[in-house]
């Protein structure tokens, strides 16, 4: 259909406009939504004042990788829970996902405010491998956390919890 | 319709979480990446700081696992002695009384009668367990050593959702595994998870452990897909037994639970596991098994209730489902109580399974006419 083909600008937080492919922005089931209700008013720009141009961009290449799929049944709970049906990362998401920290927090923010859904899993999927089999101390050094625990606080939440640990 | 363009300018749907707390992300992502950690990472993540302390503990008690058991260094289980006293959950904290309510699910894998007696004063009190897997040893059920007392750590618990793993068809013989505390009287679905191999040697006894089920509704068994060792001994081929039907077995537990929906998975790779199988592929043999229980679960309808109208047979006889592991993976709501990982496992394990056979049967001189020309 040529429908596919229509264009849709998005202005960014830092005032950047991007003309992207109907297809390309529907990923974001919030883009999708507001299309819907803007209707047919061509080269109006839709904002997206939470996502700045550089995390677009990004984001905007997992869209146009990706924009051929079946999109996720909407805000159903149960499309929710049916993305744990894998708890793996696609090769090509895996690699595109390799951002520094701060970047990759971005992207998991966006996602969430865009609701684009699988976006959403890769980026929280990278952050628990990357906390997976760490130590408490370890992963305070990873994201630069304070340990506000007396230790005898910290002890007894290690008690309380003993019966988890590997 | 008010336009929206509008309002998402004026009301940006994400707040910083408040107030200025420390982590990078707002709670409900930090939620939603914990969901994919693991248990042991999630114990680490509640020693990190006061405010993952807060996120992390409900997610790590939503599914408590009380286990002796760790994996040793030949990939078996070994006791763990850091574990010994968790039988007894003498959670010294203030607020242990909380955390007990954030249990919904409750995992307990078998264990000596001494290890959940290990400090008797406490009780296990999860008033709010929804789904409860049982993980049963090789010969003693839950007890190592038999217990007719059944689990301490079971008797406050109602259950609506039953998993045994390593379940055969003879354990559902067992009085102890239904332990006498009503453990069962909520329960609406139950799911037997067995090796292959082993599910359904026979087993002489009434399955009294179905009786204890009375509100059940459904029940699942899944022929969980195991490597084959073609010199080991298979249940059923030993000599005494040879002959024997292991069909046999899933029509005594249709005909035990004439109310509750039944889902046969996998069946179809059973009879690889008897030396003297017939060479089939595993959908013809899973259509054999669904022609050949369907027809002995009719003729029992019509000895054992004979007040049944021939639709409501017919209906009974469509309530039993048969799929392989491909189907239930997709039409059942299988991860709301499987681990993801361990399924895509079993997922694996079948096709390397199938493939072996299909190879045998193709290179196996006896039939290797027509393969030819494949």
């Amino acid at each position: 259909m040529s429908d596919n083909k229509q264009k849709v600008i998005l202005q960014t937080s830092d005032d950047e406009q991007f003309t992207v492919e109907k297809i390309v922005a529907e990923r974001s089931a919030m883009i999708k939504s507001m299309m819907e209700d803007l209707g047919e008013q061509e080269g109006q720009a839709i904002p997206l004042p939470n996502v700045s141009s550089s995390v677009l961009t990004k984001i905007l290449e997992y869209c146009d990788h990706h924009k051929n799929e079946p999109l996720p049944a909407a805000d159903s709970s149960d499309a929710d829970d049916s993305r744990r049906k894998t708890s793996e990362i696609g090769e090509w998401d895996a690699r595109w996902i390799q951002v520094d920290q701060e970047m990759l927090f971005e992207i998991i923010l966006a996602a969430n405010y865009l609701d684009i859904k699988p976006l959403l899993d890769v980026g929280c999927k990278t952050v628990a491998n990357m906390i997976k089999g760490k130590t408490p101390e370890e992963i305070r050094k990873l994201f630069n956390i304070t340990n506000d625990f007396t230790p005898e606080e910290e002890e007894q939440i290690r008690k309380e919890n003993e019966w988890a640990e590997e | 319709m008010p336009p929206t363009a509008q309002a998402a300018t004026s009301g940006p749907s994400y707040i910083p979480s408040i107030p200025q707390s420390t982590l990078p992300l707002p709670t409900e992502l930090i939620t939603r990446v914990l969901s994919y950690s693991s248990q042991g990472t999630l114990a680490s993540i509640c020693r990190v700081s006061k405010a993952l302390y807060r996120i992390a503990s409900p997610v790590l008690w939503k599914h408590l696992v009380l286990s002796p058991w760790k994996v040793g260094q030949d990939e078996e289980g070994v006791l763990d002695e850091k574990k010994a006293e968790c039988g007894s959950m003498k959670t010294r904290q203030k607020n242990g009384k909380a955390l007990r309510n954030d249990v919904i699910t409750l995992s307990v894998y078998h264990h000596s009668t001494t290890w959940c007696r290990s400090n008797t004063k406490s009780t296990l009190k999860l008033p709010e367990v929804h789904t409860l897997h049982l993980y049963l040893s090789e010969y003693g059920l839950l007890h190592d050593g038999h217990d007719r007392n059944g689990c301490r750590l079971l008797r406050n618990i109602a259950p609506k959702v039953v998993i045994f793993h390593n379940a055969r068809a003879r354990h559902l013989g067992e009085e102890s595994l239904g332990s006498p505390y009503g453990l069962f009287d909520q329960t609406e679905e139950l799911t037997c998870i067995s090796l292959v191999s082993r599910a359904l040697e026979p087993s002489f006894n009434d399955l009294v452990v179905l009786q204890k089920f009375f509100n059940l509704n459904k029940m699942v068994w899944i022929f969980q897909p195991e490597d084959f060792d073609p010199s080991r001994h298979y249940g059923w081929t030993e000599p005494i037994l040879a002959g024997y039907d292991y069909r046999n077995e899933i029509v005594r537990l249709a005909n035990a639970l004439p109310k509750a929906k039944l889902t046969i998975v996998n069946s179809g790779l059973i009879h690889f596991y008897d030396k003297d199988c017939e060479k089939m592929t595993v959908e013809e043999s899973q259509r054999q098994n669904e022609i050949i229980v369907k027809k002995e679960v009719e003729e029992l309808l019509v000895a054992n209730f004979r007040q049944w109208s021939p639709e409501r047979r017919e209906e009974r006889i469509e309530s039993i489902e048969f799929m392989d592991l491909n189907e239930f993976m997709e039409k059942e709501e299988w991860w709301k109580y499987l681990n993801t990982d361990e399924v895509q496992e079993w997922k694996v394990m079948m096709d390397e399974v199938e493939k072996r056979f299909s190879v045998e049967a193709e290179t196996d001189p006896a039939d290797g006419k027509e393969v030819m020309d494949d």
